[in-house]
């Protein structure tokens, strides 16, 4: 009577560490999700902060690119703004940030004075590699969303995920093609 | 898409079983026909080996800095190539930014240490910053970083700390069993069954020390393409990466303060003579032509499973280098233009930018002097005064 | 690095993006392999190897001068005679990692090269051109070099 009982509790037991066990790997597959989210916000405000430095800096050499420096700011104002109203709307407007930007370095070009510029080469730099991390932040978040999402629709783990309530991550996905490209993403 | 350290782990761990089997055939048979008891060999054979990985695994990477006299710089000593760690360190997911070092060199090369991802430094002579793009040095730090991601440091280390006390345990063994045999007592026991052991013995220390260093390469080898691969994941730019292996093989300098337990922790290894055949098979390092090779022909498909492709490419048969698992991962898309026209200075700056930062780490004074010639003065200097050579200006060099 | 002569720690000159490493005690220099590759690279089109390896095929001078020490690989230095017509012995390190320039060696080619202009991009002459041009303030003017 006692080897069932023993052999049923076994397999309880083996159950719950299973499920235990895909739990867990769920839990820190979206934890690195919110991480990986984490890093990109990190960068964004810090380019958020570096452009009125550059603003100021640029303004003495630039008179006549008002409209260029303008589109910036706003650029800016708009990112802002759009921190709070979901992946989707926050993408499109750093996208849009992202080529004011590009816009206005293209036009720095022509500007000798500025280009020999101290500050502005620093600053530059800085933007620059904020906007490399930007990229490769996505890059890590959408890579970790993916490994999350698969987590979330692959058997066994489904069946834990939609017990616990785990819902499917969403891709910070690029609306301008002109910028580095983000991962093409494919359920293969 | 991380799965594939896993799975490599697994492949490694058996091969540094293999390892230490070796050691422990080694010493037991190095005690049975030197001491005449095979426990004791044993067990010094596993003390010289515990004694010498817990010296490497806490003192291994600032041994290893201290040899090549590295110097540690913070974000504003070398903005850009702080940066360039960073988005790499980002790229790659890891948590802690690791420590940046910078040897001055003019040969161009980088290595990885730190035991795990939280004690993690990456190394790059001045002569790398002097000669490489922002791709390229991107190319390459991600190249390191992927050893740091990899766990390969770790793994490197305890695999070459196995590897050299073998090649000891050899050496002395060789040395007291031919020349000082005294202790001996080979007549005490029944003739014939001694003289095989003794026949063993002396094969096993002659084979298992090459052994050793083939299993290590082995390892060490498939870690270098698996770091390609990664690097071109982490980038998104597999050229470079491409770009950076071609000048740094075309460079004729040759590492001065690298030896051979630290060559394979570099990107190429500093001993290289230049023959293919040489490198095929005794080379920490695979063949720097076919690296690039394998890395541009990834073309359009940057992921690890484009990596993979291309190596079966230019390797017909044999197994691929990353595990199945983690090929079915990512497709990524080559990025298209990286670089950024006009914010990478030319190679002159380049070298000032690398050598100004080390003057000042090693707290030189600079000064210049009206008529534009600049100094950078040492510390130990002998004198309170300097006159410039070119004007004949006399510089103060009291406090200022 | 140390001046192979007095063995005191060099202070580097920066002229025009280029370093040279000077000993204030006994005026010598030292044209480091690396920064002669970034002065002659671009001039010569990346054959700067093959000029150092030329300057090794040269004849070696014999004068009763002393050997001097590489002041980077610490190996003997072969002295070498690169004037034409007048004698400028230099001692070059023969794993190629640079070149030393006595205290006087530089004041003779200094005072040469003002009479003598050749033609044409010889990196030799280059790289004496750019030594003149650091130690002096502008041609013509009397330069202290030394």
């Amino acid at each position: 009577m006692l080897v069932p009982i023993l052999v049923i509790l076994g397999i309880v037991v083996v159950v719950i560490l299973i499920f235990a066990g895909i739990y867990n790997g769920l839990v820190g597959a979206r934890n690195q999700v919110k991480n990986a989210w984490a890093q990109i916000d990190v960068q964004l405000k810090r380019r958020h902060d570096l452009i009125p430095n550059l603003v100021e800096t640029v303004k003495g050499y630039m008179q006549h690119e008002r409209g260029t420096l303008e589109a910036v700011t706003n650029a800016r104002t708009t990112a802002i703004k759009a921190a709070d109203s979901g992946v989707a709307a926050q993408a499109k407007a750093e996208g849009e940030l992202s080529q004011a930007l590009g816009r206005l370095f293209a036009v720095a070009e022509s500007y000798p004075d500025l280009k020999a510029s101290q500050n502005f080469l620093a600053l530059q730099e800085e933007l620059t590699s904020t906007e490399n991390k930007i990229s490769f932040s996505r890059q890590f978040y959408n890579d970790s969303v993916l490994q999350y999402n698969n987590k979330t629709q692959m058997f066994p783990s489904n069946i834990v995920a939609s017990m616990g309530g785990f819902k499917a991550g969403e891709f910070f996905e690029v609306t301008d093609t002109v910028e580095r490209e983000a991962p093409k993403v494919s359920f293969s | 898409m991380w799965e594939q350290i896993r799975d490599n782990q697994v492949r490694s761990v058996i091969l540094v079983t293999v390892l230490g089997f070796i050691l422990i055939l080694l010493g037991s048979l190095l005690g049975q026909t030197v001491l005449g008891d095979w426990s004791v060999g044993l067990l010094l054979a596993l003390l010289v080996w515990i004694v010498m990985t817990l010296v490497g695994y806490f003192q291994g990477d600032s041994i290893l800095l201290s040899i090549s006299k590295a110097r540690k710089i913070g974000p504003d000593d070398l903005p850009r190539v702080y940066n360039v760690v960073e988005e790499m360190k980002i790229a790659c997911g890891l948590e802690k930014m690791p420590d940046i070092y910078i040897v001055d060199d003019p040969a161009m090369n980088a290595f990885a240490t730190g035991r795990d991802k939280n004690h993690a430094s990456v190394t790059v002579t001045s002569g790398l910053l002097q000669k490489l793009n922002r791709d390229e040095l991107q190319g390459v730090v991600g190249h390191e970083m992927a050893h740091i991601r990899n766990r390969d440091v770790l793994l490197m280390a305890m695999c070459s700390i196995l590897l050299g006390t073998i090649v000891m345990l050899a050496w002395y063994g060789s040395r007291i069993l031919f020349f000082g045999g005294g202790t001996r007592r080979s007549s005490s026991g029944g003739g014939s069954a001694q003289i095989i052991i003794l026949l063993v013995a002396i094969v096993l220390m002659i084979f298992a020390p090459i052994m050793a260093q083939f299993i290590y390469l082995a390892i060490s080898r498939k870690r270098e393409y698996l770091a390609d691969a990664s690097s071109a994941l982490y980038t998104r730019y597999p050229e470079g990466l491409a770009s950076a292996l071609e000048k740094i093989a075309a460079s004729t300098e040759q590492i001065k303060s690298a030896n051979n337990a630290t060559a394979p922790m570099y990107i190429l290894n500093p001993f290289r003579k230049g023959g293919r055949v040489a490198e095929d098979l005794s080379s920490t390092h695979p063949p720097t032509s076919e690296r690039i090779r394998i890395l541009r022909s990834m073309a359009g498909n940057v992921s690890l499973a484009g990596y993979e492709s291309a190596y079966n490419q230019s390797h017909k048969g044999g197994g691929g280098i990353i595990p199945g698992s983690a090929l079915a991962a990512v497709n990524a898309a080559v990025q298209s233009n990286p670089a950024t026209p006009g914010i990478m200075p030319a190679e002159k700056e380049r070298a000032r930018e690398a050598s100004d930062a080390l003057w000042k780490l090693n707290k030189y004074r600079e000064i210049t002097c009206n008529c534009g010639l600049k100094f950078k003065i040492p510390p130990d200097f002998h004198s309170n005064t300097f006159n410039c050579p070119r004007c004949g200006t006399v510089h103060s060099l009291q406090h200022r | 690095m140390k001046c192979p002569v007095c063995k005191v720690t060099t202070t580097a000159l920066e002229h025009d993006k280029i370093e040279l490493d000077y000993c204030s005690i006994c005026h010598g220099i030292w044209f480091d392999r690396g920064e002669l590759e970034l002065l002659l690279d671009t001039l010569t089109g990346g054959t700067t190897a093959k000029f150092i390896h030329s300057l090794m095929q040269r004849p070696r001078a014999e004068v009763a001068e002393k050997t001097r020490k590489c002041p980077i690989c610490g190996k003997n230095m072969s002295k070498t005679d690169i004037g034409s017509g007048q004698e400028i012995i230099i001692d070059m390190c023969n794993a190629g990692h640079g070149l030393w320039f006595d205290g006087g060696e530089s004041g003779a080619f200094v005072k040469q090269l003002k009479l003598e202009q050749p033609a044409g991009a010889d990196p030799l002459y280059e790289a004496l051109f750019f030594i003149r041009d650091a130690f002096r303030v502008s041609p013509g003017a009397p330069g202290s070099p030394g």
